[in-house]
Order: C-alpha cells, then sequence, then structure tokens
C-alpha cells in the first residue's frame, strides 16, 4: 500500500482548507468533516502511537472523487490518504454484501448481461428496490445503469477488424461499463482506430479495481491490478499504446496501481496509457477524418473529476468541438455525485441527490438536447437529473467519422 | 498547437487566457492546484497611488491597459451571475467580519454599501455552531468606525442551522436550498424594518450566480451586505469559479492536476513545455506563445530554500529584496522582466504575470490581486503578438 505516508508528506498540508472548500460531499453533508479533518489532520494524531485516535467519524462518507488532490496547492495525496484510513476502518466493521458486490461489477455484470431486459425491469421496479434498501441498503430511487443485451467482448469476439497493411496496434482496456453497461462506446473506438489503420487488441482483464477501492476492499484491487499488469506486459514490452474510454479505469491503472496500491512496477507502464480521445487527438491521420460531416445539434459536455484528475485535460471536447457546428457548452458544473456505486447505497442517496442539484441547474440553464461526457457512470447521473440522452465523445465522433464506410 | 498556453490558473492567468479567448485564439491553461486567488477575500484591491512609489514596480508597464482589463475583467465574471462593483481609479470601501473598514477597488456587488449614513438600525446576523463571525465584535468596531453616523439601535441575532458544527462551504450552500433558505428569512423577517441595513458573514450561497443576498432584499425590504473574512473564503471561492466557467464558455481548454516541470526551445523561442501528469507521466505541450502565471510562494511559482529563491521552470532571474527577512520585504521577490513583461531574453515568446513578478509586494501596495488582473491580461495581449499594445508599452 501507499509507501510514503511520514510526517513529512503530511507536513506539505499547510491546513488551508482549500482541499475542503472543493469537496462536493462536504459541501452537501455536515455529518463529513471534510478531506483536511479526516484526512492529513487525523493522520498527524495518530501516527504517534501514543496520540492515536479512534477512527475519524464520517471518514465513510469520502467518494475518492479526488477533488481534494486537484485541489491542493501543496500536492498532498489526500484522496489517497483517506482510502487507506477508510478501507481500514470499513475491514474492521466487517464488510456488508453489498460492499462485496459492489466491489467487482464483473460477478453481477457477468449474469446480468444474459438476462438484460429482465434485470433492468426489476431494477425499475419500486417494491424491489425497496426490498434492497432494506435487507442490503441499497438505494431506493437513483436509477442502476441498463444492463446492455450482448456485452463488448462478445461483439467484439465476432467482429472482423478491416485494416490495411502496414498496420499498427492498441491494446483496449474497455473497462466493466463498457462491457457489460454500454458496448457502444467500445464500438466506437474500434471502428474508429480501424479507419486511422489501427487493430485493436483486447486481452482478457478483470475490473480495474476502482470499484473495489470505493468499497474499501484494498486486496481485492491490489488482485486485479496484478492480473491487469501482467496481461499488459508483453504489448507495453513492445512499446504498444494502451487506451481507455473510461475515466476512472484510467485514473486507477495510471495513478492507484503505482499511488495507493503501492505497485512500484506499475510505474513503468504509465507512459503507454492514454485517454482514447487523447490517443486520437494525438494522431496526425485524424485531421483527414474530422473533415466529416459536421454534427448538429446542441450538446452540453460533463467532466468527469477522475478525468480531470488523471490530468490529461478534456480531448473529447476538443475532438468534438473540430466537428461540431455549435461549440460544445462545457457545464462545468463540478461532481455528478454520483461516483460509481457510492450513490446506490441507501445512506448516500440524499448526497447524490444533493449533489447533483448543481448539475440540473447547469442543465436547466443551457438547455441542451443531448448531453455528453465520457464516464459511464457520470452518464448515469446526467440522465438522472435531465432525462436527456448522455453520449461518449467517441459515439458521436465515430457516427460521423465512419459513416462512408 | 495553441497560439498561448497558460501556466497557472491563478488570476493572472485566467485573465492571460482571457485576452486570448477575446480573440478567438486557441488557448490552453495548465493548472496544478488552486492558489492564492480562490484563498482571497474576493476583493480586488489596486492602489495607483501606492503603486507608483515602489521602485520598479510592474504597474509601470501595465498603467494604459489597467482601465480595459478591469472592465473586460467585470464582463468575465457577470457572464456567470457574479456582478463586481468599483473602478480602478477609486477606493471602494468596505466592511470586515472584525467590524473594521478596509479599502479595495472591485468588490462584489454583495459586499458593497454605498451610503452607509443612511441606516439607523444595523442587525449582524450569526449562525450557531459557525465560529469565524462573531457579531458582537462585528457590531462593538463598527459603533467605533463613525461610518454610521445616523445609527439609532443594532442588534445580534444568531440563525440555529441544526447542525452541530459548521463547515463554512456547507452553509453557504445549504442556505441556498429550500427549507433552510426559507427558515433564515422567517427567523429575519421580525428584524425587518425601514433604514435597516443587515449584515451576514460571506456565506449567502457558494455559487458565483447564487443571489441570496438580493433575494433577502427584496423580501425583507431591507439592505443587506456580505462581510469577507474567515476561512475557507466563499467569495474567493465564486471568484475562482466565475473566472474558469466564463473561460470554459469562452472556449478556453484546461488542464488540471499537471505540474509543469521544464521546456523546451528552438533559438530563441519555447517551442513546448513539459508537464508531469497524475502517475508521474511525462508529455510535452506546443505553443507559440507562453505565459508564466504561477504565482509567488504560495503558488509555487517561486520556491525558497535556506540557500536561495527560484523560479523552478524556466529558472529565470529572481530579485532578492534587501534586509529580506524584515518588515515582509521578501514579499517582493520575483522574477524580473523587460518592459514587454519577458523574463528571459533568450526566449522573446515567454512572458511573466501576477504576483510572481519582482518588485511588486502585496502588503505595502495594497495592489495584490489588482496588479495581477492587469499583468495577466497585459502578458495575455502581448503574447499573441498585439502590435498596439507593443507600441503603447
Amino acid at each position: 500500500m501507499l509507501k510514503d505516508i511520514s510526517l513529512e508528506t503530511l507536513n506539505h498540508c499547510a491546513k488551508c482548507s482549500t482541499c475542503t472548500a472543493n469537496c462536493p460531499v462536504a459541501k452537501v453533508n455536515p455529518d463529513f468533516p471534510g478531506p483536511k479533518a479526516v484526512g492529513p489532520d487525523w493522520l498527524r494524531l495518530s501516527l504517534n502511537a501514543e496520540t492515536k485516535v479512534d477512527y475519524p467519524e464520517g471518514i465513510e462518507y469520502c467518494s475518492n472523487c479526488k477533488n481534494c488532490e486537484i485541489a491542493c496547492p501543496s500536492g498532498v495525496p489526500v484522496a489517497s490518504l483517506n482510502q487507506l484510513t477508510r478501507a481500514e476502518k470499513l475491514k474492521k466493521k466487517g464488510f456488508r454484501l453489498r460492499e462485496k458486490l459492489f466491489a467487482n461489477p464483473r460477478l453481477l455484470g457477468r449474469i446480468a448481461v444474459n438476462f438484460a431486459g429482465l434485470v433492468n425491469f426489476f431494477t425499475k421496479i419500486k417494491i424491489f428496490r425497496l426490498i434492497g434498501k432494506t435487507l442490503f441498503g441499497i438505494s431506493e430511487n437513483i436509477s442502476f445503469p441498463a444492463y446492455a443485451h450482448k456485452s463488448f467482448s462478445r461483439w467484439f469476439g465476432s467482429y472482423r477488424q478491416k485494416v490495411n497493411k502496414p498496420k499498427n496496434k492498441v491494446v483496449y482496456f474497455p473497462g466493466c461499463f463498457t462491457e457489460y453497461n454500454k458496448p457502444e462506446v467500445g464500438e466506437a473506438l474500434v471502428k474508429i482506430l480501424n479507419r486511422l489503420n489501427y487493430e485493436v487488441i483486447v486481452p482478457e482483464f478483470k475490473c480495474c479495481g476502482q470499484p473495489a477501492i470505493g468499497n474499501g476492499r484494498l486486496d481485492t484491487a491490489q488482485e486485479f491490478a496484478h492480473f491487469n499488469l501482467s496481461q499488459l506486459k508483453k504489448y507495453v514490452k513492445d512499446g504498444t499504446p494502451v487506451l481507455f474510454s473510461c475515466p476512472s479505469c484510467l485514473l486507477t491503472f495510471k495513478e492507484e496501481y503505482g499511488g495507493l496500491l503501492g505497485i512500484e512496477e506499475a510505474r513503468e507502464f504509465v507512459p503507454y496509457f492514454y485517454e482514447a480521445g487523447e490517443f486520437l487527438r494525438g494522431l496526425q491521420e485524424i485531421d483527414k477524418l474530422l473533415e466529416c460531416e459536421p454534427i448538429e445539434g446542441k450538446y452540453a459536455y460533463h467532466e468527469p473529476c477522475h478525468l480531470k484528475a488523471s490530468g490529461v485535460g478534456t480531448p473529447g471536447l476538443e475532438l468534438l468541438n473540430e466537428v461540431a457546428v455549435n461549440k460544445i457548452v462545457p457545464l462545468d458544473a463540478g461532481c455528478c455525485g454520483l461516483s460509481g456505486s457510492y450513490g446506490l447505497k441507501a445512506e448516500k442517496e440524499p448526497i447524490t441527490e444533493a449533489i447533483g442539484q448543481n448539475l440540473k441547474k447547469a442543465i436547466d440553464r443551457h438547455a441542451p438536447e443531448a448531453l455528453v461526457t465520457e464516464c459511464g457512470m457520470c452518464g448515469v447521473q446526467l440522465n438522472n437529473v435531465s432525462g436527456l440522452p448522455v453520449y461518449h465523445p467517441l459515439e458521436l465522433l465515430a457516427e460521423k467519422i465512419t459513416k462512408e464506410s | 498547437m495553441y497560439d498561448l498556453v497558460v501556466i497557472g490558473a491563478g488570476m493572472s492567468g485566467l485573465m492571460a487566457a482571457g485576452a486570448g479567448a477575446r480573440r478567438q485564439k486557441k488557448v490552453l491553461v495548465v493548472a496544478k492546484g488552486q492558489g492564492a486567488l480562490s484563498l482571497s477575500s474576493g476583493c480586488i484591491d489596486f492602489n495607483p497611488g501606492l503603486l507608483e512609489r515602489e521602485e520598479g514596480s510592474p504597474y509601470f508597464k501595465v498603467r494604459e491597459v489597467v482601465e480595459e482589463s478591469f472592465n473586460f475583467f467585470k464582463y468575465l465574471v457577470k457572464r456567470c451571475g457574479l456582478n463586481y462593483v468599483g473602478s480602478p481609479s477609486e477606493q471602494t470601501r468596505i466592511f470586515t467580519t472584525l467590524g473594521t473598514v478596509k479599502n479595495s477597488c472591485l468588490v462584489p456587488e454583495s459586499m458593497f454599501l454605498e451610503n452607509p449614513d443612511s441606516y439607523e438600525r444595523i442587525i449582524a446576523v450569526g449562525f450557531k455552531g459557525y465560529f469565524d463571525f462573531s457579531p458582537k465584535m462585528f457590531l462593538y468596531y463598527a459603533k467605533k468606525s463613525g461610518i454610521f453616523p445616523g445609527l439609532k439601535e443594532t442588534e445580534e441575532v444568531y440563525f440555529e442551522p441544526g447542525v452541530r458544527t459548521v463547515n463554512t462551504t456547507w452553509l453557504a450552500q445549504a442556505l441556498t436550498r429550500g427549507e433552510l433558505k426559507e427558515k433564515l428569512i422567517a427567523f429575519l423577517k421580525p428584524y425587518a424594518r425601514p433604514k435597516t441595513l443587515m449584515v451576514f458573514p460571506a456565506v449567502l450561497g457558494d455559487l458565483p450566480e447564487d443571489r441570496l443576498f438580493k433575494e433577502v432584499e427584496e423580501v425583507l425590504g431591507v439592505k443587506v451586505v456580505e462581510l469577507p473574512g474567515g476561512f475557507p473564503s466563499v467569495p474567493g471561492q465564486r471568484l475562482h469559479k466565475a473566472l474558469v466557467s466564463s473561460l470554459k464558455e469562452m472556449g478556453v481548454n484546461f488542464l488540471f492536476n499537471a505540474e509543469v516541470i521544464g521546456y523546451k526551445k528552438n533559438l530563441r523561442q519555447v517551442t513546448s513545455i513539459k508537464i508531469k501528469e497524475s502517475g508521474g507521466r511525462v508529455r510535452e505541450i506546443s505553443g507559440k506563445a507562453f505565459v508564466l502565471a504561477t504565482g509567488s510562494f504560495w503558488g509555487k511559482g517561486l520556491r525558497a530554500n535556506t540557500e536561495e529563491i527560484c523560479e523552478p521552470i524556466f529558472q529565470s532571474k529572481v530579485y532578492l529584496p534587501r534586509n529580506f527577512a524584515e518588515d515582509f520585504n521578501f514579499l517582493a521577490s520575483g522574477i524580473y522582466t523587460d518592459e514587454y513583461l519577458r523574463p528571459i531574453k533568450e526566449l522573446e515568446n515567454l512572458y511573466g504575470a501576477g504576483s510572481i513578478l519582482a518588485n511588486s509586494n502585496y502588503l505595502k501596495n495594497n495592489s495584490g490581486l489588482g496588479l495581477a488582473l492587469a499583468t495577466g491580461y497585459k502578458a495575455g495581449l502581448l503574447a499573441l503578438g498585439d502590435g498596439e499594445v507593443r507600441r503603447n508599452a
């Protein structure tokens, strides 16, 4: 686990409270003392055995959105420090069934994708949600992401890539959301890459581990990380780029593996990890494809917190703006509040709803026809608060770019 | 390839980016962490009288754009519903949470009090569990200040937000939401009479577009004023958010959570900067011109150790004030620049702006944010090769 928790790291914290001012949870929930209080402040006391106090109250409310880390002027890994403490506290208390389930979306996804119609139907029925709340502590009103009828890998397995020689290669990590909920995103990426003469390789992967981290199961996350890295080893050795369409998966591979989970060798992989839009934008050949039929309509863009945290900017937005007739409106409403499985827990539901109000306000103000965001779960929340359709930038691009073929 | 790459998202960096966006240029702002802007009181101090007395002040290089830049700033924040009052040629008097009087230049509309002598009653509104504002102390000093000659009556009142401890940003956000807002207004109603001034700590809404102070004014028929002070500073957060949102809407691209660690050059031009992202990945970003707006010590634009002070990205030459440790002289440290705000002779497309510039001590010239605003704007214009600006300089 994170190795460099020492007094020195903590002492970079100047107690300026910029992190707390930027915490979406502390803003709506008075029971969460904020990232500074449960993070650096508490750790300072507990590093010394004689002053060690009980686990900080309210730390369960941290959603690992990373806004504290992004805002910190002194480079303190506030969110990661909080994940460690939170995981320790949860482990001591004992995990509930829902934490175990949410920690690995593949468990449910693999089954649900075969009975998608049924599962999607039942997760909308009030009485089942009520039962879920009483028995498992699962939120009653927040929509579950709908499952697809065919997983991405099944589509990919039967899809014949059209690539001319000499071809280039990339590895793609689809992530659980693309795999089980929205395979269209992966399909879009594969088709765009094929047009650019890139062959796409999708090795067998496990979940990235972010849901496991979010549910306090750091051991599980580490196990996933080791498996995923071992699957990537031979490609990265040849210098093959690895692409991500999900910002949370990207951040987990880039930052959490080497940071929070303390896997030293993960750092060597980092130079090969790309956000999909970022990779496309970097290709010279893309310019020609962007001279396609323009994207019409009024879209608004939501920037996922984990995309912001991964330090790649908003390449998807920049690409879309090259093709869009009307400039895509940035919502700039901050965190969506759902934070993966966070908002699917009963006690977090009011928090998620309250944070989502900012999104709703911004959407109402701009009145777009549809919304765009890279993160699947942010998309669920965007749809929750607005009822509008939500697209991944790759979907909109692919529709225009791959039209002729 | 960007027309302009700005390093730093504080006041000066954002104004430089704004200058570019205004001319429909492709602009990128790279930033690591939130600096001093969001911690500020939200008031833009600017005092030409004091600046003129400061030897070698950057003020002398930006004088002719002050008016234009201040107007543009007001336009930018107004796009997000945040109004500022004042002009660079005059001082605006406001009150602080301590009841003391502070002179600033541009102030948020919610802090502006036009005719203090017309009020006969002051109601100082505190919040139970919120310790950054003491109505008692405010009234004690406000009465002594002599600013309210017609004052006949004061009262301190405490609203109960219904939680044990009050986090500033929670309070600011909660007061704008249905139930608590109505409770607050109902609580204040009995105190609403003519010629009444109600003062609050600056927590009336967390977002730039929240105009809770106006709502309270309209419903109760009293004058409402917010007082800066307290930590974290809600008006500082609003100001930062308004500028960033406004620039995003104008098409400026932002790259957060990335640290600039070096640069590449060709002949006498910076061609790209090297950035370090999360996880330690290093990559290059190329541009036609660059603005260095990384702030002073707090913003990490200047790094100090026991030996020296340095500017870590371009290694620009840094000015060390004499009697460094006395009387806050060290605050005047910063990078030297030529008349076009360029720190390094050999790098013709690099410009410096904001508190990283030498010979500006904000404690002494009372012009911190104002000077950052004007130098940022000018650096942006110069970086875009604005011919007229260059001739005037």
